[in-house]
């Protein structure tokens, strides 16, 4: 179907502002410019609070959203937010995860994990795991349940999502309950059909996909190691049910598909949901394009009935 | 005149929502639902970074706010309210982004250490510190370092004013403005506005007594002049002012005395206050109009003092 006019809208409003392509910015200024992006109201929710959890590296930044009528005991999300590995902050999805948390009924940990270029693979992956082993850990003193924890970020904190997931499997632990990677970067492949149909955007283009990786890993031959690209991990059978969230507009959509497939062909349950008519971002951008609030609402349901 | 029907609304839904006041709880538990409030429409800027400056012990984190334009740009630093024991620079996104379009100026907002884990004087400190920052850096976040001004509200405001006082007193840096917004003055709850207001609706007495218990380690520091800005010997040569204060405020007649006493000491000072308004109004300018007023009112001062207006 033809590009959702609510998401033309915004695609219009983004070349409005003439930026540079990021590709050709330094990462401090990619930063400085996609942090300074509009910031939709977002509801109130029954408490916040800023941490700091233990990481491999130093201290991990989290913010911890309680919804609003928490019920002790309830399940636990982490959440990773996306942008390429090298931009991206808490403040960018503070209201998805405000949404989130009262849509589920669950706690919600938004997880500040390490960026590149300053820090490289495996900085992210290694975090996003910690966070799940905190979740775990003290997820009781958050007035929540160690034992029920769902993953989910969009972009490459669907990445990460997924890398979280194998890494659990891998390593024995913690048991995840699901995953929800929101239009993952899952492998490098610039040929397939999505990239090169979507090679040129919308809000995401092949350059900047590479520039990305390029930031992300020390060397090529890491782009196959499976705590960047799942899909080549030994123990997907093993990795929680899924839900994958693709959209058809979007460079990733493929690489999306492909976990799904992957996972289903290691017998793990997943559901694959393709939107149609919209871009890669668009769950983030719930407040301007209306099937972005209605993959929240399917992400939270899956949350709150995988995490009962 | 009475209390405004949007302030009144507004009140109506906050007590609706049933929330414990501060003195009901811990200082964790009270920044932990100050935190959640719903957050209102943050409009676009062009840059935003998260930057620390060196403070007193250990870096003070900033977020600096930049707005359209070529630059260099003048420079506000921002200071968050919240008794000095709740609130953080999530709670002024929407207020930096607003006040660094409007007065094309560089927004630089503080994350002041916070009481009781932190008793006076870390506030000032770290506060003074990013000031000194702004001014230190000013290349690097493309700020005019003869164009620097301070503002905040409640704490913030009292912040505000210990600023203006500590940049005097240490040879800068060099502030052309300030602006108190219905400010801290004074650990005083006789005069007339606390014996109106002090009992709510918004901020009580009870609810200043708890943050001044927390914000102070000694009775003694409530005649410390960064606490007090009233206690300075001379208040001559700190920054002119804009004053803001609210009619239904138990701090109102505070603010007042500060104004007042600036212009006694010869500092050029415009008081304003907004009939019909409560505390914390500056921020609630999604739904009063009044807000928006002050928003203007303060932008265009700011100007001014920039020489842009």
């Amino acid at each position: 179907m033809p590009l959702h006019p609510q998401a033309q809208r915004v695609v219009d409003a983004m070349a409005a502002l003439n930026r540079p392509p990021m590709d050709t910015l330094s990462p401090r200024d990619a930063r400085a410019f996609s942090a300074a992006g509009p910031k939709p109201a977002a509801p109130g929710v029954g408490k916040i609070l800023n941490d700091t959890i233990p990481g491999p590296g130093v201290g991990i930044p989290v913010r911890i959203y309680w919804p609003i009528d928490h019920k002790p005991g309830s399940g636990i999300i982490v959440y990773y937010h996306g942008g390429g590995w090298v931009i991206g902050d808490l403040w960018m999805v503070d209201g998805v995860c405000r949404q989130l948390a009262n849509k589920s009924g669950c706690i919600v940990i938004s997880v500040d994990y390490r960026l590149a270029p300053e820090h490289k693979f495996p900085a992210a992956a290694e975090d996003a795991y910690a966070a799940v082993v905190w979740a775990r850990d003290r997820g009781a003193d958050l007035g929540g349940d160690g034992c029920r924890i769902g993953v989910t970020g969009d972009s490459a904190g669907g990445n990460l999502t997924a890398c979280a997931a194998v890494m659990a499997a891998e390593r024995g632990g913690p048991d995840i309950a699901l995953q929800v990677p929101i239009y993952p970067v899952i492998a490098a492949d610039f040929e397939n059909q999505s990239y090169r149909d979507r090679a040129d955007g919308p809000i995401l283009t092949r350059a900047m996909m590479r520039w990305f990786w390029d930031q992300y890993l020390n060397d090529l031959s890491e782009a196959k190691h499976p705590h960047v690209a799942p899909i080549y991990s030994e123990h997907l059978a093993k990795a929680a049910p899924a839900l994958v969230i693709t959209a058809e507009y979007d460079p990733l959509r493929d690489e999306g598909a492909v976990y799904a497939r992957a996972l289903e062909q290691a017998g793990v349950s997943v559901v694959h949901h393709d939107y149609p008519g919209v871009p890669h971002g668009f769950v983030t951008m719930w407040h301007a394009i209306d099937m972005g609030m209605d993959a929240l609402n399917e992400i939270a349901a899956a949350m709150k009935k995988a995490l009962a | 005149m009475p209390l405004d029907p949007q302030v009144a609304a507004l009140f109506e839904l906050m007590q609706r929502a049933d929330a414990p006041s501060y003195e009901e709880q811990t200082p964790v538990e009270a920044r932990g639902r100050g935190d959640a409030a719903p957050t209102s429409f943050a409009p676009m800027v062009a840059r935003v970074e998260m930057f620390e400056a060196p403070g007193p012990n250990g870096g003070v984190p900033v977020r600096v706010y930049t707005p359209e334009g070529a630059g260099p740009f003048p420079a506000l630093v921002l200071i968050h309210g919240g008794g000095w024991v709740v609130g953080s620079i999530w709670g002024y996104e929407a207020t930096a982004r607003l006040l660094a379009n409007a007065a094309e100026c560089v927004v630089v907002s503080v994350e002041y250490r916070l009481a009781p884990e932190h008793k006076f004087p870390a506030a000032p400190e770290d506060c003074y510190a990013a000031a000194k920052w702004t001014h230190d850096q000013a290349d690097l976040i493309n700020v005019d370092t003869s164009r620097i001004a301070v503002a905040g509200g409640s704490a913030g405001g009292n912040l505000t004013a210990a600023v203006a006082l500590m940049a005097r007193d240490r040879g800068g840096p060099e502030f052309v403005f300030q602006v108190p917004i219905y400010p801290v003055i004074e650990r005083d709850f006789t005069r007339p506005s606390y014996v109106e207001n002090g009992q709510g609706p918004g901020l009580t007495q009870p609810a200043m007594a708890w943050f001044w218990d927390h914000y102070l380690a000694d009775d003694a520091d409530a005649d410390h002049p960064y606490v007090c800005p009233l206690r300075a010997e001379t208040l001559a040569g700190v920054a002119p002012a804009l004053v803001i204060t609210a009619e239904y405020d138990p701090l109102r007649d505070e603010g007042r005395a500060y104004a007042d006493a600036l212009r006694d000491a010869g500092v050029a000072v415009t008081y304003s206050e907004y009939p019909g308004m409560a505390h914390g109004f500056f921020g609630w300018h999604a739904g009063v109009d009044k807000a928006k007023e002050a928003m203007a009112e303060v932008a265009a001062a700011l100007r001014r003092a920039f020489g842009t207006g």
